[in-house]
């Protein structure tokens, strides 16, 4: 890509992109392989309040994403953003970032409307509704999350770019959502950020992605981090047992 | 009246309406209901228990169970003789202070509540100071604590050190878990136990209580 249409993208305004829930891809089938159900079916109970419960989170929910362009440079455990800020990501993920050229802060939410059908529904108590819907949520962030990339890829054609990273996890603080808000003009896609650095609306995701033609496509995973706390090596470790 | 092992499948499948209607209908029978808990509701709920350990059910048939078995348990209620108490223990739970995350502290609420136990569920962002509050006035067998972010479990300690100075740590087991929790952290802050999932939770929580 030409330097000039690169300072052109990194000069852009920030856009926040309001996303049409049928895009997501997301079908309830999809919830259920996320709450488990892989080879075995759920009880009937489950898959009525699941579809319930899906129609109406379809009918209100209208997620959204941003993403902001950025210059930087890769050390061995932060990143230098346009000189001027730096994201302390740890080791592990600075070595998935390396050889990134430019960099995208991003942003993606379930938005207000998903958060305030939450708090409704939790008020009744009934816990199997709050996880079913809790399930429905992550999948939506996560969805958001994967039409922000598909955005990005639009904009960044001929660039290959990295998975996309957030603080909390592989060693970088969760205090450094701080730096990702700053960066996003503070109250992305209406995302707030608490005092102990949690987003509202709860179901949101943010981070950073490399992007450059020397980086290397490696996931989250256990063999690049050695992280003893991290839930997802207790998963695993338990699959790995099950399975035994 | 009906089999009572079409009470033990009720249970198990999660259907609230028929466990109610087939309780009452054991009631009226004169069986005894500390016979009904033990032979078939509590049979049940290890079942699904045993299911969700081997990847046969997930978390919404733990929560469908354990929905059941309370409706059941408040049929028997007032059948209990000699004043004895349908619960077989109690638990004072919260997410710790600083902590917002409440799915899964909830969620072990509810199987709790579902296995028999009573449950006083102090909310989200609960301080050393109301978690003592609670333990002095309620007086629980067990105290639970939750934490989903690795800035927020060391608190948990703080918990633990706040209950010896009270003098109240011997009165009380605690039990403590969420995403970042482990084992050998529950051991280094002077923890009682540590479970991974709330099945695994109601099973520790009645071998405190036996």
């Amino acid at each position: 890509m030409p330097q000039s249409v690169w300072q052109k993208l990194l000069l852009r305004k920030m856009t926040e992109h309001t996303l049409n829930f049928d895009s997501l891809d997301l079908s309830p089938e999809t919830v259920l392989l996320e709450m488990g159900y892989d080879k075995i079916k759920p009880e009937k109970e489950v898959s009525k309040i699941l579809y319930s419960i899906f129609e109406d989170v379809a009918a209100l929910t209208r997620p959204s994403c941003t993403f902001q362009l950025l210059k930087g440079e890769t050390g061995t455990s932060a990143i230098s953003l346009e000189k001027t800020t730096t994201l302390n990501v740890g080791t592990v993920i600075a070595k998935l970032l390396a050889g990134s050229e430019r960099f995208a802060v991003f942003a993606a939410t379930a938005g207000s409307a998903f958060q305030q059908y939450q708090d409704k529904v939790k008020e009744k108590g009934d816990m199997l509704h709050t996880f079913i819907l809790d399930t429905i949520g992550s999948c939506i962030a996560e969805k958001a999350g994967d039409k922000m990339e598909s955005l990005l890829e639009k904009e960044i054609a001929g660039y290959r770019h990295t998975y996309r990273f957030s603080p909390g996890y592989c060693g970088w603080p969760l205090k450094e959502q701080k730096e990702i808000f700053r960066i996003l003009e503070n109250r992305p896609c209406g995302i707030l950020l608490s005092d102990v650095f949690l987003m509202h609306p709860i179901k949101s995701i943010s981070g950073i992605i490399g992007i450059g033609n020397n980086i290397q496509e490696r996931k989250y995973g256990c063999d690049i981090c050695q992280l003893e706390t991290c839930y997802k090596r207790k998963n695993k470790k338990k699959r790995h047992d099950t399975d035994k | 009246m009906e089999n009572l092992d079409s009470l033990y499948t009720a249970i198990l499948k999660g259907q609230l309406e028929e466990a109610v209607r087939l309780t009452n209908e054991a009631v009226s029978s004169a069986i005894p209901p500390q016979t009904i808990i033990d032979n078939y509701m509590t049979k049940a709920m290890e079942e699904v228990g045993r299911r969700f350990e081997n990847h046969q059910a997930f978390v919404p048939e733990l929560l469908l169970a354990g929905r059941a078995m309370k409706g059941a348990l408040e049929v028997l209620k007032p059948h209990l003789s000699g004043g004895a108490s349908s619960h077989i223990g109690k638990i004072v739970i919260g997410t710790v202070k600083g902590d917002l995350h409440d799915i899964g502290k909830n969620l072990v609420a509810s199987m709790m509540e579902g296995c028999g136990f009573e449950v006083i569920n102090l909310g989200i962002d609960i301080s050393s100071e109301k978690f003592i509050q609670a333990v002095k006035e309620h007086k629980p067998d067990i105290l639970c604590m939750s934490a989903l972010l690795t800035t927020t479990m060391s608190y948990m300690e703080e918990v633990i050190e706040a209950l010896k100075t009270a003098g109240i740590r011997d009165q009380v087991k605690v039990m403590v878990g969420g995403a970042p929790v482990s084992e050998s952290f529950a051991r280094q802050i002077g923890a009682d136990g540590y479970t991974e999932n709330a099945n695994a939770a109601v099973c520790l929580a009645k071998t405190f209580v036996a």
